[in-house]
C-alpha cells in the first residue's frame, strides 16, 4: 500500500562526544579537579618529613633552580628556603579539606532549613524566612572573621564556622525551589496517599533539588576555598607556619620586589582550583538545562 | 506634514482591487542538519500570489512550513535557517534580497505581522504606548506628540476601551484578548499594504477568539491579508482563498468554498474529516493516522504518502503542484469532486 | 436552579476588558511596606548578631584573661572583672549588655580607650566611599560588557571574551589586588599602593574591589541578555523594523537587568566583605581594616561596634537598591490577589 517515503530518524545528537558527560565545561572541570585530587593523594608518596623544612642557605631562589642539597625546586623557594612546590602540595589537604567539610555542612544545613521553610507554614515559616533574610545581608567574611577570632584557629573550628555561617544563601534558594516542587501534582498525589511528610521530602522533593544542590555545591566549594585562603591571608586561619595557600600569599607580600614567584605560585594554585570548581558548577548547570530542554520536546 | 486621521482599518483599503500585491516564487528555506546528507527544508518551493484585498489562508499542521513562509516574507527567519532559493516581491519590487537596513523599512511598514502568543509578544517592562510609538516614529515622520495621538487612535480602532490609560499602562495589566488587540494595533499602525496573522487566535480561548475574528471581519474586510492557521474553521470564517501546506509544500489551493466543499488532496480530505461535527450519526472522531515528517526525517517522494489511504506505487515520486479541475493540487491521484465519501 | 455568579465585567463591556488581576498597589505604599519589613529584619539581625557575639565571647574563654593579657595575675583579673561587671551572673551581664546596646553604647576600645563607636564612625566614610565607587564602577562597566557579550553569543570574538571573563571570575579579588600592586606599584611604579594619599591612591583599591564582583555581574547579565534576545517580544519588535541596537539596548537590556535585581542588590554585601581584605592589602584607613586589627587584638567593644555598623550599612544599601528597582520594574509592583 504505502511505499516508504520517510527514512529512519538518526540518533539524537545529545552528547558532545561519546565519552563525555555531555557538557564540555563539566568534562574540563572534572579533568582539572582530578589533577588536583591526584596531587592531593600524591602527598603521601611525595612528601616526607623534611620536604617542608627550609634550607636557609637557599632562600628566595627562583623557579627551576637546584639547591645545594640536590633538591630540584620546581617553583622556587620562599624566605625560609622552603620548597614552594611542596608547600603548595602541602596546602592541598588543608584548603580542600576545610572547604570540603564546610560545603557539606552548608549543603546539608541549607537544604534542611530550606525544606522546613517550604513545607511548614505559619510561625515556623516566618521564623525561617526572617532568619534567612536577616543573615543574608551579612557579609560572610565579617562574620567568619569575628567568629574565628573568638573560637580560635585550626581545621575544625574554621571548617565548622564557615559551614554554619554560609548556609543561608543555599537555604534561600532551596526554599524557593522546594516551594515550586511542592506544588507539583506528584507531591499532591503522594500526600493524598498518606505518604509521610519526611518520605515526601526525601524521596520526592529532594531528587528534584539535586541539580540545584550540585551546582550550588560546586560554586560554594570555590567560594569557601577563597574565604579560607582569605582568612589565612589575614592571619586568622591556618596556624602561622602551616603550608596554607593563604599563608603563603601573606608571606609573599614582603618579598614582592625580590621574589615575585612567592606570590604567583600559591595564587596560581588557588586560581586553578577555583576555575576547576567553577567549570564543574557551570557544567552541572549546563547539563541540567540541556536535560530540561530535551524533555520538553 | 499632516497626520492622517483615518483609522487603521481604512488604511488597507486602496485603489482598484485585483492587482497582485505580493508575489512569492519557488521559495526555499533551509535549516542545516549536520550529520545528514541533506539539510532540512522547512519551506520547499512554495509559490503563490496575493492580490489586493483578498484574504489568503495558509492552513497546515505545526511543522508544515506555514509560519516559516510568513517569517521569510519579512526576512526574519530564525537562525540558523536561511532563504536559499526563490524570490519574494512586493508590488514588483524584490524584497527578499534587500540589505537589512532597507528590509527594516518594509517590516512593520509595508508588511505588518501579528504573532501567535500575546502573553509574551509584548515587552513586559515597557509601557504599551512606548512600543507603539517606537514603531510609528521609526516609519513615519511625525513628532512624538503626533505619534502618541496615532497610538491612541490605533488602540481605539481595535476596540480597546479607555485607550488613553492603556497607553501608559503595562502589558501585564491587560487580558490575553486585549493584548492581542494591541499586537494587531501594532501591526496596523503604519498602514501596511499586507497584513500577516500567524496563528493570531490560537493562544486565545474560544470566546476571545471569536471576538478577534469579528475584529478581522469588520475592520479588515478589504485588507490584503494572509491568515496562517491550523484550524480550517478559523480559515473558513474570514478567508477568500486557501492554500493547504504539508511538510513544507503547498498541496492544494482553491477558493474557500471550493476547498471546503470538494477537497482534492487526500490530506485536505483528512483535515476536513477530522473536524468534529455535532452529528449524532457519526459519533467517532476520524483522525489522520501517523504523524507528519519531522525536521530529522529525510523525505522521498510524496511526503503524505505514508499516511495516505489512497497511496499507490507511483507516490514515491514527488507529485508537482499542478492544475486539476481548475485548482492546484499536488497529488498523483487527487480526489475528484464526485467522490466525497469517506 | 442556582445561578452561576457573574464574575465578569458588567454587561455592556466586552468580557475581556477585565484585567487579569486586581489593581496594583501604589508604589509609595509598597515602599512603605518594604521599609517596615526591612527594618524589622534589621533589628532582628542586630539582636541576633550582637547576642551571638556576646555569648561567644563569654563562653569560649575568660574575657578578663583576654583583656589582662599574659601578664595579669589573679588580683588584676579580679579588678578587671569588677570593672567590667564580669563577676555578675551571665543573665545580668546580658541584661546590662542589652541596655547599653539600645543606647548604642559599646564601651571603649581596649587598645586605646577611645569610644568604640566613635572609632568606627570615624572610619566609616572612607570605606563607604570606596564601596560606592567600586559599586558604581562595577555596574558602569559590567552591564554594558555583559550586554555586548550576551547579544550574539555565537560570534568568535564574544566567545573569546566570555572565556576571558570566566577565567577572571576564577581569580579571587584579593589576588587581583596583589597582582595589581605587583604590576603598577612594584614593577612600574605608577600608582601608590599604601593608604589614602590623594586621588591616585584610590584607583587600585577601587579597581580591586570592583574586580571582586565584576566577572560575575558580567556573566549574569550576559546570560540574561542572551535569554531575553530569544524572547517573543524581540521578535515582535524586529518584525516591526527594529534594528539590532534598538533590540539590545532598548528592549532586551532592561529585562536582563531586572532579572538580575537580586544579584545587583547583593553586590553591596559582597563588596563590603571584599573591602575588608582590600583595605588590609592597601593599608587603607577604613572600617574593614579597623575590624581586622581589632579582631586580631581581640578588642571586642570595637569589634561589636564595627559589626553592628556594617550590618546597618549593608542593610541600608540593599534596601535602597530594592526600592530603586521597585520604581523601575513594573512587574514588581505586587497586585492584591
Amino acid at each position: 500500500m504505502t511505499t516508504a517515503a520517510v527514512t529512519d530518524k538518526p540518533a539524537p545528537a545529545f552528547r558532545f562526544n561519546k565519552f563525555g558527560t555531555g557538557s564540555l565545561q563539566l568534562d574540563l572541570g572534572i579533568l582539572l579537579f582530578a589533577l588536583i585530587v591526584i596531587a592531593l593523594l600524591a602527598q603521601w608518596v611525595v612528601l616526607d618529613e623534611s620536604s617542608l623544612d627550609g634550607n636557609l642557605r637557599f632562600r628566595l631562589k627562583g623557579v627551576g633552580l637546584t639547591g645545594p642539597d640536590g633538591i630540584f625546586h620546581l617553583f622556587g623557594t620562599d624566605q625560609l628556603g622552603r620548597d614552594l612546590f611542596y608547600r603548595v602540595l602541602g596546602g592541598l589537604p588543608w584548603s580542600l579539606g576545610i572547604s570540603g567539610v564546610a560545603v557539606v555542612c552548608v549543603a546539608v544545613i541549607g537544604t534542611f532549613i530550606g525544606l522546613i521553610g517550604a513545607w511548614y507554614t505559619g510561625v515556623v515559616r516566618t521564623i525561617v524566612l526572617l532568619g534567612i533574610a536577616a543573615m543574608i545581608a551579612m557579609p560572610f567574611l565579617v562574620l567568619a572573621l569575628v567568629v574565628v577570632a573568638v573560637v580560635g584557629r585550626g581545621f575544625w573550628p574554621l571548617a565548622l564556622t564557615m559551614g554554619f555561617i554560609a548556609w543561608t544563601a543555599v537555604a534561600r534558594v532551596i526554599y524557593a525551589e522546594s516551594r515550586g516542587l511542592l506544588t507539583r501534582e506528584y507531591v499532591l498525589a503522594a500526600r493524598l496517599f498518606g505518604v509521610s511528610k519526611w518520605s515526601i521530602l526525601i524521596f520526592h522533593v529532594l531528587p528534584g533539588l539535586r541539580p540545584t544542590i550540585l551546582v550550588m555545591g560546586a560554586f560554594f566549594f570555590a567560594v569557601l576555598l577563597i574565604i579560607e585562603s582569605a582568612l589565612s591571608f589575614l592571619g586568622l586561619g591556618a596556624p602561622l607556619n602551616a603550608p596554607s595557600w593563604g599563608n603563603m600569599l601573606s608571606d609573599s607580600r614582603q618579598y614582592l620586589t625580590i621574589a615575585p614567584w612567592m606570590m604567583f605560585v600559591p595564587a596560581g594554585a588557588i586560581v586553578l582550583a577555583v576555575i576547576s570548581l567553577n567549570l564543574i558548577g557551570d557544567g552541572f548547570a549546563e547539563l541540567s538545562r540541556k536535560r530540561a530542554r530535551a524533555v520538553e520536546v | 506634514m499632516s497626520v492622517a486621521t483615518e483609522s487603521v482599518a481604512d488604511a488597507a483599503r486602496t485603489a482598484a482591487s485585483g492587482d497582485t500585491i505580493l508575489s512569492v516564487n519557488e521559495l526555499v528555506v533551509e535549516f542545516p542538519r549536520p550529520g545528514q546528507p541533506t539539510d532540512f527544508r522547512a519551506v520547499n518551493s512554495v509559490s503563490f500570489n496575493l492580490r489586493q484585498g483578498e484574504t489568503l489562508g495558509l492552513v497546515g499542521e505545526s511543522g508544515s512550513g506555514k509560519s516559516m513562509t510568513a517569517l521569510s516574507l519579512l526576512g526574519i527567519v530564525p537562525a540558523p535557517g536561511k532563504i536559499i532559493e526563490g524570490s519574494i516581491s512586493l508590488r514588483d519590487r524584490r524584497i527578499d534580497n534587500l540589505p537589512v537596513s532597507q528590509l527594516r523599512r518594509v517590516r512593520g511598514n509595508d508588511i505588518g505581522m501579528v504573532f501567535q502568543d500575546p502573553m509574551t509578544g509584548l515587552n513586559p517592562v515597557r509601557n504599551v504606548g512606548s512600543q507603539l510609538i517606537e514603531s510609528v516614529m521609526r516609519h513615519q515622520r511625525v513628532s512624538k506628540n503626533e505619534a502618541t495621538e496615532l497610538a491612541f487612535q490605533a488602540l481605539d480602532d481595535v476596540g480597546i476601551p479607555s485607550p488613553r490609560e492603556r497607553l501608559e499602562g503595562y502589558p501585564h495589566e491587560l487580558s490575553g484578548g486585549l493584548r492581542q488587540r494591541v499586537m494587531i494595533a501594532l501591526a496596523l499602525i503604519n498602514h501596511p499594504e499586507v497584513i500577516i496573522a500567524d496563528e493570531a487566535t490560537t493562544a486565545l480561548d474560544a470566546t476571545i477568539q471569536a471576538q478577534i475574528l469579528d475584529l478581522f471581519r469588520e475592520r479588515l474586510a478589504s485588507a490584503t491579508m494572509i491568515l496562517i492557521t491550523h484550524d480550517m474553521g478559523v480559515a473558513a470564517e474570514i478567508c477568500d482563498r486557501i492554500m493547504v501546506m504539508y511538510a513544507g509544500r503547498i498541496v492544494e489551493t482553491g477558493t474557500i468554498e471550493e476547498v471546503l466543499s470538494s477537497p482534492r488532496h487526500p490530506y485536505t480530505v483528512g483535515l476536513l474529516a477530522a473536524v468534529p461535527k455535532f452529528d449524532i450519526r457519526r459519533p467517532k472522531l476520524v483522525p489522520i493516522p501517523g504523524i507528519p515528517p519531522t525536521a530529522e526525517d529525510i523525505v522521498r517522494g510524496c511526503p503524505f504518502a505514508p499516511r495516505c489511504r489512497f497511496a499507490e506505487t507511483d507516490c514515491d515520486q514527488r507529485p508537482p503542484l499542478d492544475y486539476s479541475e481548475g485548482r492546484m493540487v499536488a497529488c498523483w491521484h487527487p480526489r475528484s469532486a464526485s467522490e466525497q465519501s469517506k | 436552579m442556582t445561578e452561576i455568579a457573574d464574575t465578569k465585567a458588567p454587561a455592556g463591556q466586552p468580557a475581556d476588558t477585565q484585567r487579569n488581576d486586581a489593581e496594583t498597589i501604589p508604589v509609595a505604599k509598597q515602599t512603605a511596606q518594604m521599609l517596615t519589613k526591612r527594618i524589622l529584619e534589621l533589628l532582628f539581625l542586630l539582636m541576633f548578631i550582637s547576642t551571638l557575639l556576646f555569648f561567644l565571647l563569654r563562653l569560649t574563654g575568660d574575657p578578663a584573661a583576654v583583656m589582662a593579657g599574659e601578664t595579669g595575675d589573679q588580683e588584676q583579673l579580679e579588678l578587671i572583672r569588677k570593672q567590667y561587671g564580669l563577676d555578675k551572673p551571665l543573665i545580668v551581664q546580658y541584661g546590662v549588655f542589652l541596655f547599653k546596646l539600645v543606647q548604642l553604647d559599646f564601651g571603649s576600645s581596649l587598645a586605646n580607650a577611645q569610644d568604640a563607636l566613635g572609632l568606627v564612625m570615624e572610619r566609616l566614610p572612607t570605606s563607604f566611599t570606596l564601596v560606592i565607587i567600586a559599586f558604581t564602577a562595577n555596574l558602569i562597566i559590567s552591564i554594558p560588557l555583559g550586554a555586548w557579550l550576551g547579544s550574539r553569543p555565537d560570534r568568535t570574538g564574544r566567545k573569546l571574551a566570555a572565556t576571558a571573563v570566566f577565567v577572571a571570575q576564577g581569580i579571587p579579588g584579593y589576588i587581583t589586588g596583589l597582582l595589581l600592586i605587583q604590576l603598577f606599584s612594584v614593577e612600574w611604579g605608577l600608582l601608590p599602593s599604601i593608604g589614602n594619599q590623594g586621588i591616585l591612591s584610590w584607583i587600585m583599591p577601587a579597581t580591586t574591589l570592583a574586580a571582586f564582583q565584576a566577572p560575575q555581574v558580567v556573566r549574569v547579565i550576559s546570560a540574561n541578555v542572551a535569554e531575553a534576545m530569544r524572547e517573543d517580544y524581540i521578535r515582535t519588535a524586529r518584525a516591526n523594523g527594529a534594528g539590532f541596537n534598538t533590540l539590545l539596548w532598548r528592549h532586551a537590556l532592561k529585562n536582563a537587568m531586572l532579572g538580575a535585581t537580586a544579584l545587583i542588590g547583593a553586590q553591596v554585601s559582597f563588596l563590603v566583605g571584599g573591602s575588608i581584605i582590600t583595605e588590609v592589602i592597601f593599608a587603607w584607613p577604613g572600617l574593614g581594616r579597623l575590624l581586622v586589627t581589632s579582631v586580631q587584638t581581640l578588642d571586642f567593644p570595637v569589634v561589636q561596634a564595627a559589626v553592628f555598623m556594617i550590618a546597618i550599612f549593608v542593610y541600608f544599601a540593599i534596601t535602597l537598591t530594592d526600592i530603586v528597582f521597585l520604581f523601575i520594574d513594573p512587574r514588581l509592583r505586587r497586585q492584591r490577589a
